[in-house]
């Protein structure tokens, strides 16, 4: 535990030098879109296709869930590629006690930090064009988080392993498009194909959607918000489970 | 008394596909003992301290650092070691301070003595003044010398140090050799490789001349001399011609020579004899040295040409 906050620690030292770079990219990107789709969209669509509460609403709470699944493919990508192959930090971090079950934890951990802290900021900007509907909007940043850390372990064993920088950032766009695209975040996946509404059911994001939804208007019922919580809580232990094996055999290498 | 040894390997092994490229040696080093290993490049020195350092596993053989068992005790050894690895490794976007700081959490020290023990290790450094510039904007000697600094931090009982003083300015090296002095009259044990043989000589109570992967001698620095080269060397150098199309005619002179790009070193027990002997053969001679042998002549007889080339 004791090496895992000194993993988190470390994260915190480099991005408190370089955080105002990633302001951009992690909050106002959605920001932008939820002003754009959602404020502006929203006044033409408003009451169709089975949109409770009003579309701002409605895509308000997908893009603060997805704020969190973006930095959570973000952050798992070119910069645990570059702790290994570039800087190479994670190599230096050999040589302590710190193990790389630690590592990758502490690197998740502080990922679902950032997540939370950018899908506040990003719930502020809801709050502010009333698009939140019940206080459990509140749990928006937490879901975020859930959302960054069920996702991240999975990137990371892939930048793990990858050989070239090209091959992460290719498999961390392909992701972050891919899950956008299935998970309901613009449009209630009800409209999509039902083949495609199938593929749905897999997406961790489409969990967290959903959940992230389900608090925003306060109409959770126990039984499915339970699943998503499950599904997003067996990801994240699959992912970390999944990232140590590959760094470690990166490290041995 | 008999202290278990700091480090001890038996047949120690590390393959890499099909190379071999530490080929079963054997070694004790004891507590306080300051150890050097010598090579070519290639040799395997690297492979060997970062097994030690328990962090590349051993292919074969037996080794316990500390008394303990690298391949299943890697965390309880790592947090009584520094290492300073033949890379820096340092994080380039972070301070010097930070990068010390940082790294000492790794080894469970608190805030505020991580802090107080990086700003002195900075000072012990001569690196104060940059404490709290990026990396990135260290020349190489200075991150060489942060590098020997994170080693230190966890005020470790041995410390592997891989070159530490390539890249240092005759100045920062007497720095780094007072403070490994320092280093070892407290007692740590210190195990370094390097390139320079005034280093291994001047530091080192004994020393390890590995090439291709296998121990080749061990001795104390003057034990090694007296053992592999003859007490006194002539080094000639003609006017004309590259030394390996004449070096042939200085065979007989003394007990062995040594072909380098520009220069021939004749062995002798007693050199001026041999330069002597040389004046007879009336060749076109433009200087000739006498010397006692030296290390260097012990590692060019004991590993080929292959350092120099390096
Ligand atoms: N990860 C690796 N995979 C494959 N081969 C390796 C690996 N690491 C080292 N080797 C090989 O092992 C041999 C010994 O390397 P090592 O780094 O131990 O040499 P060294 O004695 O430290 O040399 P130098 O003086 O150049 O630092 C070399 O032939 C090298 O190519
Ligand atoms: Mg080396």
């Amino acid at each position: 535990m004791r090496q895992v906050g000194a993993v988190v620690e470390y994260q915190l030292t480099g991005f408190l030098r370089v955080w105002r770079g990633t302001v951009f990219g992690a909050v106002l990107m959605p920001v932008v879109f939820f002003l754009a789709i959602g404020v502006s969209v929203g006044m033409l669509v408003d009451g169709r296709h089975g949109v409770d509460g009003g579309y701002a609403s409605f895509v308000g709470a997908g893009l603060a869930v997805f704020v969190g699944a973006q930095i959570g493919l973000m952050e798992s990508g070119i910069p645990v590629f570059a702790a290994l192959n570039w800087h190479r930090a994670f190599i230096a971090n050999q040589y302590t006690p710190v193990s790389p079950a630690h590592v990758v934890t502490g690197q998740i951990a502080f990922i679902t930090l950032r997540a939370a802290a950018s899908a506040t900021i990003f719930l502020a900007v809801m709050a502010a064009f009333g698009a939140t509907h019940s206080p459990g909007a509140v749990l928006l940043p937490l879901i975020a988080a859930l959302t960054a850390a069920s996702l991240a372990g999975l990137n990371f064993a892939v930048a793990a392993s990858a050989r070239t920088s090209f091959q992460v950032e290719s498999v961390t766009k392909m992701l972050t498009t891919v899950l956008l695209l299935v998970s309901g975040v613009f449009f209630p996946v009800t409209l999509l194909p039902s083949w495609l509404e199938a593929v749905t059911w897999v997406s961790p994001l489409w969990h967290a959607v959903e959940l992230g939804r389900a608090a925003n208007t306060g109409t959770g019922s126990t039984g499915p918000v339970l699943v998503h919580v499950g599904v997003l809580v067996a990801c994240t232990l699959a992912g970390v489970l999944l990232a140590t094996r590959r760094l470690t055999a990166r490290l041995e290498s | 008394m008999p202290h278990p040894p700091a480090v001890r390997a038996t047949g120690l092994v590390k393959t890499y596909g099909t190379s071999t490229v530490v080929d079963g040696i054997d070694f004790e080093i004891h507590p306080g003992e300051f150890v050097g290993f010598l090579g070519p490049n290639g040799a395997g020195k690297s492979t060997t301290m970062r097994m030690i350092g328990s962090v590349t596993r051993r292919s074969g053989g037996d080794l316990a650092v500390l008394g303990l068992d690298p391949s299943t005790d890697g965390p309880a050894v790592r947090s009584r070691l520094g290492v300073c690895p033949q890379d820096d490794l340092l994080d380039i976007e972070l301070s010097s301070l930070q990068n010390l700081t940082t790294y000492a959490r790794y080894f469970g020290i608190s805030r505020t003595e991580s802090r107080s023990r990086a700003l002195e290790l900075l000072d012990y450094m001569s690196l104060s003044d940059r404490a709290q510039d990026r990396v990135a904007s260290l020349s190489g000697g200075m991150r060489r010398r942060l590098t020997i600094a994170r080693a230190l931090v966890n005020r470790p009982d041995v410390v592997l140090l891989d070159e530490p003083t390539t890249g240092l300015d005759p100045q920062a090296r007497h720095l780094v050799w007072e403070r490994l002095y320092a280093l070892r009259d407290s007692g740590t044990t210190v195990v370094l490789t390097t390139h320079f043989m005034d280093e291994a000589e001047q530091l080192c109570d004994r020393l390890l001349v590995v090439d291709k992967g296998t121990v080749v001698a061990s001795g104390a620095p003057r034990e090694l001399i007296d053992r592999y080269a003859s007490s006194e060397v002539v080094e000639v150098r003609l006017t004309h011609g590259r030394p390996a199309e004449w070096a042939a005619r200085l065979d007989g002179l003394g007990e062995r020579t040594e072909v380098l790009p520009d220069r021939v070193l004749v062995y002798a027990q007693d050199g001026d004899a041999v330069a002597a002997a040389l004046e007879r053969l009336g060749l076109d001679v433009s200087s000739v040295l006498v010397r006692r042998s030296s290390l260097e002549d012990v590692f060019l007889r004991l590993t080929g040409r292959a350092l120099v080339e390096a």
